[in-house]
């Protein structure tokens, strides 16, 4: 199974593997052993509600008056959820970014830009498989 | 199969699609699932009411070695699984802890991890038994045999449940 790495103080921002899919749609399926088109769609509903969340979050972060706490924290959060719906390469982003906010580096401002893409490219293919799902369904 | 018995169970997270992913896996096997993403909010009087909770060890409120200390306080007798994407020195400190106070551990899952992992973890609250903690505590601090050298307390003190 694809694990969490660890998150530690002074760990060192790993590269982002050009090999990761924004979004294996299979994934969670395969690695929950379960093929239920409803909760499925389901789980791609609240993981698409907690992204854009997200997107906000990062929209409305201001580093000179928000400290790299706000980040860390829902990194921290997102990388997770994201890891098990099969957002494989924003899991590895928010991984970094968690990192990158636990120490104030200064690859933090290149990652929030890398982070915001992916969350964009991710929602779409949310979007995408939803739509994909609801259509199998009738 | 084996189907374990149906159990009350709390989710304690502030990651809403886990919560949400766990406890439609729970209540498709029939357990009564509750789920709390303030657990700063929670009114721990409620906590005996569980058979087994599920801790993230790691949110923004309140950390997990907390939230062991009000588990123990309000409900010692419920079972705890832990639920984590953090470092594995800090699991082994939580470990240790949950032994040295008393907690009824069952496990540590690693986000994400599979359903399979869930269920057993759940069947083996099922067949909790005093013996069966014990050697749940003694596997979780041999599966992490430099947890004492990382933490710095003697074994033979979290062992003395």
């Amino acid at each position: 199974m694809f694990s969490t790495p660890d998150c530690q103080p002074n760990a060192a921002i790993r590269t982002i593997p050009d090999s990761l899919p924004v979004f294996d749609s299979n994934y969670l399926s395969r690695e929950l052993e379960f093929n239920d088109n409803a909760l499925l769609q389901e789980l791609y509903t609240q993981y698409h509600i907690q992204l854009a969340d997200l997107r906000t979050q990062l929209d409305e972060y201001n580093p000179q008056l928000q400290s790299p706490e706000y980040i860390e924290h829902f990194s921290h959060r997102l990388k997770s959820s994201s890891h098990a719906v099969g957002a494989l390469r924003l899991a590895a982003c928010l991984e970094s970014l968690e990192v990158a906010a636990l120490n104030n580096l200064p690859e933090l401002q290149n990652l929030l830009g890398t982070t915001r893409m992916l969350v964009n490219h991710t929602l779409d293919a949310i979007e995408t498989e939803l739509t994909r799902l609801m259509e199998q369904q009738q | 199969m084996i189907i374990a018995p149906r159990q009350q169970i709390l989710i304690l997270d502030d990651d809403r699609f886990f919560t949400h992913l766990v406890r439609r896996l729970l209540t498709r096997n029939n357990h009564v699932v509750e789920e709390c993403s303030e657990p700063s909010r929670l009114d721990p009087t409620r906590l005996a009411g569980f058979d087994l909770i599920l801790l993230d060890v790691m949110m923004p409120t309140v950390d997990g070695l907390q939230m062991l200390e009000v588990i123990r306080k309000y409900a010692p007798d419920t079972s705890v699984v832990l639920t984590t994407a953090i470092d594995q020195s800090m699991i082994d400190r939580i470990i240790l802890q949950s032994a040295k106070i008393g907690i009824r551990l069952i496990g540590v899952l690693n986000k994400p991890f599979k359903s399979a992992d869930l269920t057993a973890m759940i069947e083996s609250n099922a067949c909790y038994s005093n013996a069966y903690v014990a050697l749940t505590v003694t596997d979780a601090t041999q599966q992490n045999p430099l947890a004492e050298e990382r933490t710095g307390i003697p074994l033979h003190q979290s062992m003395a449940v």
